[in-house]
């Protein structure tokens, strides 16, 4: 049984849901950020702007958070997705006044210094991603002309509580996470909305990495976020990207040699989520077409065993081992998550939909879902995915 | 069959209880309980028989590794996901670990898919050369980090540290024969471990895997190849990014392996792309701390963390590191490869020693951690590659 996280909406448009899990040996509180389409520019100050989260608020260092995460063995996270910054923290049972005052105040009184953003761009622009991290978020950032004016006039435009989702979970009494977020969040009061920052909104560009392997990525939109439609297109995912089992690794992998390493990931976007498929390879790339048929050809031969494999794969409980710790929010078992993850995830879909995660309302969706309809679905998005490659561009939007 | 049930011992924390007992094969075996654990896993950790890496056949294990965790059928993935479950399998130096997991209510499919992971496997000319198109692609996606660990690990052994992720080439010339042969020498007697790390019902775990599991037999005593560090030095790599350090220790639960692992956690604490890389083992071994956004921060991180020491930073480094090393005692995804080594390498306590240690590791002693990684006493290795 997943437990429900219930949602409150405070005064200020502020979402934030709550889930009181006794069993959870951790507290953990997150918070999602919502973000516009970026522009190279955008992209990388909202890459300087994580940066300078990483370091804490005024009140709160980076070797405070540490020292809570340590209690349990969580690192501290602040991550961009494509429609949304993440921060994530945990701490010991009993200190969830503690951690909800650390993230309470990042997200008010970030630490934002002209000699902060000054070394939050500099250690943004230097960051060195791998090959996989880049293909899975191959947006531009054009880094030329970013001032530290640019990221703190980001920063004032995005934190803001309307913008703002946040969750926290863990083992007290319901009701008290939610007072120990609300204290510190409900008089969160900003002034007039600020102008949008010039020149970091608007339409954004995305270059698959070039490497020792070439990468190619398939997108099709999904824009259903109701809890049929989510347990619809998870169903989908699953079955061909969860597991060792699922038709990606079944077929590229097991039956053809063809590739290592390949994923099917749910991915939010500005205008829902999007299942993606991406394709990491070194060698005979003039066999991707192929490849892709092939894999168009066992969906289509999917049968009521693969169905089942991938209802099984959706209601397992526990982390999964093999995660890479490519979260996004997706990869996109969500009762598979960390509690952290699963919190941070909890944050963005309140944020996003208005409505309280509810993953046992997605899973009873799937299943539900028969098999042709599966097949249907999959085969739909598969042959309507916009298909890029490491040879060419093309915009995100 | 004929078994000698043998009760190990009954512990209250980290490691839990555990039933455990011999087979008349020589493989180990133990049922450990980890209470509020929401699924089980079986471990079954293959220690390299004599088979260590070598130029000859650098890469055979791995090879090996790819082909048998697919089951005799190629289906076992298929077979444990459509309980809920899953399987994975990974090569180190000095041993081979493959996890067969899953919710405990699926008990019987999860035994016998470690019964079916245990029969000799079909190996075909065309299998094998499949598998290693797969392996050329995993080579071309590796990180900064395992390249790092290869590189560094020769740099420390030289070739008693060789990367077990082995050379495309050698194992090109695999036959399978000569795999099948390894097979042999490897998933027998004595060199395999299994830990169970189940919520509940040990009893009923242990009759379960008495019931299903046919342990292959074999009477080869192990030599273990010598591994003597290195002087210390420094190298450039162009095939990958960031920087490292690598300290050596010797012994799963030394003083050195206590100090270096919780200072290379309060160093790649203080990093934005901190990484610590190390894999338990009870024999000459290597901490690694790593910087991998940057090939220029981890030496000037690790100097102000001299420079600026205060006996709070290594107290809660200490801490930490004891946290850390509880969650994954107490994890039963990971707990299994802890005591797998440790019992297939000959010292079934050694990580609950080394937990021991860490909670009573002093501030000092984390400092004297941190100057494990000094250039002086430290492994180097920078990359301004990919």
């Amino acid at each position: 049984m997943i437990a429900a996280w219930t949602l409150f909406v405070l005064s200020t448009g502020l979402r934030l849901v709550e889930l009181a899990a006794p069993e959870q040996k951790a507290v953990c509180v997150a918070a999602a950020v919502r973000l516009p389409e970026l522009s190279p520019k955008g992209v990388a100050a909202a890459r300087a702007l994580v940066e300078a989260l990483r370091e804490g608020s005024a009140a709160y260092s980076r070797q405070r958070w540490l020292g809570e995460g340590a209690l349990v063995g969580v690192l501290p996270k602040v991550e961009l997705t494509d429609d949304a910054l993440l921060i994530r923290l945990a701490t010991a049972p009993g200190r969830h006044k503690v951690v909800a005052s650390f993230l309470a105040d990042l997200l008010r009184s970030p630490a934002l210094s002209t000699e902060a953003v000054g070394g939050a761009i500099q250690r943004a622009r230097e960051d060195h991603r791998s090959l996989w991290e880049r293909a899975v978020d191959p947006r531009v950032a054009q880094w030329e002309s970013l001032t530290r004016r640019d990221v703190a006039r980001l920063a004032a435009w995005l934190l803001r509580p309307d913008r703002v989702g946040v969750a926290i979970s863990g083992p007290f009494q319901p009701g008290e996470g939610r007072r120990a977020l609300e204290v510190r969040l409900d008089d969160w009061k900003t002034s007039a909305r600020p102008a949008e920052p010039p020149g970091l909104l608007g339409a954004g560009r995305s270059e698959l990495p070039v490497g020792s392997s070439r990468f190619f990525r398939w997108t099709a939109p999904w824009t259903d976020l109701s809890d049929r439609g989510m347990g619809r297109v998870w169903l989908v995912a699953s079955a061909l990207g969860a597991g060792k089992g699922a038709s990606l690794f079944r077929t590229w992998r097991v039956e053809d040699g063809f590739s290592y390493r390949q994923d099917c990931r749910l991915e939010g976007t500005q205008a829902g989520v999007a299942l993606r498929v991406l394709l990491g390879k070194a060698h005979g790339l003039e066999s991707v077409p192929d490849g892709w048929r092939r894999l168009l050809a066992a969906v289509g031969a999917w049968t009521e065993a693969d169905r089942l494999r991938a209802l099984a794969v959706m209601g397992r409980q526990g982390p999964v081992p093999y995660r890479d710790g490519a979260l996004a929010l997706t990869g996109f078992d969500p009762t598979l998550l960390e509690p952290v993850d699963q919190a941070a995830l909890a944050a963005y879909w309140a944020l996003k939909t208005g409505r309280p995660l509810s993953v046992e309302a997605w899973l009873a969706e799937a299943r539900a879902t028969p098999l042709e309809e599966m097949k249907a679905l999959a085969l739909d998005l598969l042959s309507k995915a916009q298909s890029e490659d490491s040879t060419s561009s093309s915009n995100s939007g | 069959m004929f078994w000698v049930p043998v009760l190990v011992a009954w512990l209250q924390e980290p490691g839990g209880a555990v039933y455990g007992w011999e087979d008349r094969s020589g493989a180990r075996i133990q049922v450990r309980t980890l209470e509020g654990a929401q699924v089980a896993a079986l471990h079954l950790v293959v220690g390299t028989g004599g088979w260590a890496e070598s130029r000859e056949r650098h890469g055979f294990r791995h090879l090996l590794e790819h082909l048998v965790a697919l089951g005799p059928e190629r289906d076992l993935d298929r077979k444990l996901e459509a309980v809920g479950g899953g399987l994975t399998a990974d090569t180190y130096r000095d041993a081979s670990h493959f996890r067969i997991w899953g919710p405990a209510k699926a008990m019987g499919t999860l035994v016998a898919a470690l019964a079916e992971l245990l029969r000799p496997p079909m190996l075909s000319e065309a299998l094998i050369r499949r598998e290693l198109e797969v392996l050329r692609e995993e080579e071309e996606l590796r990180d900064s980090e395992s390249l790092a660990g290869g590189l560094l690990w020769q740099m420390a052994f030289g070739e008693a540290g060789l990367d077990p992720f082995g050379d495309l080439e050698t194992m090109g010339g695999a036959s399978p024969e000569q795999l099948q042969g390894l097979w042999s020498a490897l998933f027998a007697g004595r060199n395999l471990v299994l830990v169970a790390c189940v919520p509940d019902r040990p009893q009923e775990w242990a009759d379960e895997i008495r019931r299903r599991v046919s342990w292959p037999r074999g009477d080869r005593r192990a030599s273990v190849q010598r591994r003597e560090a290195r002087p210390f030095a420094w190298a450039r790599s162009d095939r990958l990014v960031g920087e490292y350090r690598a300290a050596p220790v010797r012994g799963l639960d030394s003083e050195e392996t206590a100090e270096a692992l919780a200072a290379a956690l309060l160093l790649s604490s203080k990093l934005d792309g901190g990484r610590v890389l190390y894999t338990p083992s009870d024999r000459p071994s290597l901490v690694i701390v790593g910087e991998t956004r940057s090939s220029r921060r981890l030496a000037e991180g690790w100097q102000k963390a001299l420079d600026g020491w205060r006996p709070a930073d290594g107290a809660a480094a200490a801490q930490w590191a004891a946290r850390w090393l509880e969650s994954q005692l107490e994890d039963p995804l990971r707990a299994g490869l802890w005591y797998g080594v440790a019992t297939v390498q000959g010292r079934a306590s050694a990580p609950d020693d080394l937990l021991q240690r860490l909670r009573g590791l002093s501030s000092g002693a984390v400092r004297r951690g941190l100057e494990r990684f000094g250039a002086d006493k430290a492994y180097l290795l920078t990359g301004e590659g990919r």
